[in-house]
């Protein structure tokens, strides 16, 4: 009976320690083959400056700035949105428990809304209602819309964190409330809400299926440029690889780099 | 009213203003979609919606029974393959590893969580479905539900991997203690003590990844085949396949405006309520915690 047990004990432990290396080389096999694939096809180097600064209306640079564009846009009406809201939510009270509770949930559900409802939503409103059409502004808005609940989320966790006795010294020198939150809260939390928002933004540049049904050809972004070579059926197999190779490499390391200058920026705040 | 109070009561309205934006939004997106669907869900036809297989709106068929089965048979295959492997990765970080090695895993996760769908389904179609299509006995072309599963699984174990680490690390240090001091060794521990107590975090996780699994578009939409019709007769995770949302993304934005596009808005109302009363669940869930 002990022996039993030991032997099952062992195996469990044996699959749990299996696991976890698992992880780390089905992510390594992952980024090796985005890297890989985007330089090498059966062998031969495929790595073509031609290819990537293309700026024909196909072309992958041109789907790289249409990426930039929009995120920008999305960005612009988003993220102000988003830390209004989270503001609102964290320094002032909402009496109302009811009202508390519903627009809480409200706003955690609206985070939890898969990319292609927004879409869907976003051609409904923007394109169908006020006529926009297939075209950069339903995609911009559309965007800026699945920017708000991201914003909100991480912003209020950097403004919880601001410690209270700061408000309290405030009021306490006689500022008034938007005083307190502009010159004292906010700077507080200034790097936490950089780092919420480049972390929002990486999450937008790769964003597909709510572009897919809300953009026209002209305003095709990287992730859609990917999708699209699929779709082409006048690509040789070997240039299929090598565009497609190619453009998910430089998405994957433009998300890669504002990470990484996301994790940059909060290293610096906890050596303070 | 002094200067100082004034800009007070400015700085309250626009911070207002943005949370009312935020806090409608949800409202807006539902009713946007019903009032989309209705016009479909109305009709006769919006009968067999839910019991025909064939989805064929411009022979004027409307089953979503085959999208249905599409979207559900990927993403419980996805949840399968994804739940064991996670719990037990999570397991190791949080029990096991080293603080190193248990910092790589966890980033690893980090970092699959930060490629975007598209690549993923770039990968699966270079990948997984050549390595299905020259594996299986038979005449297959690769794109299959057994590729949808396993490009869900790598998505959605991120979040669970998580969720559970959190759930893990959440249990109290004194629950162990006490364990251990009734002589129970490591793995008694956390399977009868710790993993029971993390019970609710991780059934959280679990439907979380289901949420995000369900709505996924991009990568199964490169993977999967999106053929129209289930072939019940040969049903076989090897073949082709289509679900709610591929039907969506793939026709939506083209379909002529009329019954097909009614139909397609229907398709996203259905998702959309599924993915709230996942929500609902998810809350009540974590309420409990």
């Amino acid at each position: 009976m002990k022996n039993n047990n030991k032997i099952s004990h062992l195996i469990l432990e044996y699959l749990i320690k299996l696991s976890g290396y698992a992880i780390i080389l089905i992510v390594a096999v992952i980024l090796g083959n985005i890297f890989y694939r985007g330089l090498f096809y059966q062998n031969q180097f495929i790595f073509s400056l031609n290819d990537v600064l293309d700026t024909s209306p196909e072309g992958m640079l041109t789907a790289l700035i249409n990426t930039l564009k929009m995120t920008f846009v999305a960005v612009l009406i988003g993220f102000p949105i988003g830390l209004g809201t989270a503001i609102y939510l964290i320094e002032y009270k909402i009496k109302n428990r009811q009202i508390k509770t519903i627009i809480n949930f409200s706003i955690t559900t609206l985070g939890g809304i898969p990319s292609i409802i927004y879409g869907v939503f976003g051609l409904a409103v923007f394109g169908i209602y006020f006529k926009f059409g297939l075209s950069f502004i339903t995609g911009a808005l559309t965007m800026a819309l699945m920017m708000i609940p991201i914003t909100i989320t991480s912003v209020k966790e950097e403004l919880i964190a601001v410690p209270s006795t700061y408000r309290e010294a405030s009021f306490g020198l006689g500022a008034s409330k938007s005083q307190t939150i502009f010159k004292v809260v906010l700077p507080s939390a200034v790097r936490g809400i950089i780092n919420s928002f480049l972390l929002s933004i990486s999450r937008i540049l790769g964003e597909s299926a709510a572009l897919l049904v809300t953009v026209n050809a002209a305003s095709r972004t990287l992730s859609l440029y990917i999708y699209g070579i699929r779709g082409n059926e006048e690509l040789s197999l070997e240039r299929f690889y090598a565009l497609i190779g190619q453009s998910a490499m430089m998405l994957t390391i433009l998300i890669i780099i504002i990470v990484y200058i996301a994790q940059m920026i909060e290293k610096k705040r906890s050596k303070k | 009213m002094t200067r100082k109070e004034f800009i007070d009561y400015l700085v309250e309205i626009i911070l207002k203003v943005m949370l009312i934006i935020s806090s409608i939004s949800l409202l807006l997106i539902i009713g946007f979609l019903f009032n989309k669907a209705l016009p479909f869900l109305s009709k006769p036809e919006a009968t067999t919606f839910f019991t025909k297989v064939q989805w064929n709106p411009k022979g004027n068929e409307f089953g979503i029974l085959g999208l249905l089965i599409g979207t559900f048979t990927t993403t419980f295959g996805a949840l399968l393959l994804a739940l064991p492997i996670s719990i037990f990765a999570s397991i190791y970080i949080a029990e096991y590893a080293s603080p190193k090695l248990a910092k790589v895993v966890y980033s690893s996760t980090r970092i699959l969580s930060m490629i975007p769908s598209v690549v993923i389904g770039f990968l699966g179609l270079v990948i997984i479905v050549p390595l299905i299509r020259n594996s299986a006995n038979g005449n297959y072309t690769g794109e299959s539900m057994l590729a949808g599963i396993i490009v869900l699984a790598i998505m959605v174990t991120p979040v669970m991997v998580g969720v559970t680490v959190s759930a893990l690390k959440n249990v109290p240090y004194s629950y162990k203690e006490a364990s251990f001091g009734l002589g129970a060794n490591k793995i008694q521990t956390i399977f009868k003590t710790v993993l029971p107590s993390a019970r609710n975090g991780i059934l959280a996780g679990a439907i979380l990844a289901f949420s995000k699994a369900i709505g996924e578009a991009t990568a199964m939409l490169m993977v999967i085949g999106t053929t129209a019709n289930l072939d019940l007769a040969n049903f076989s995770i090897f073949n082709p396949i289509n679900s709610l949302t591929t039907t969506i993304a793939k026709s939506i934005s083209e379909a002529p405006i009329g019954p097909e596009q009614d139909s397609l808005f229907a398709i996203a109302f259905i998702l959309l309520i599924i993915t709230l009363i996942t929500n609902i669940v998810i809350h009540k869930i974590s309420r409990k915690g």
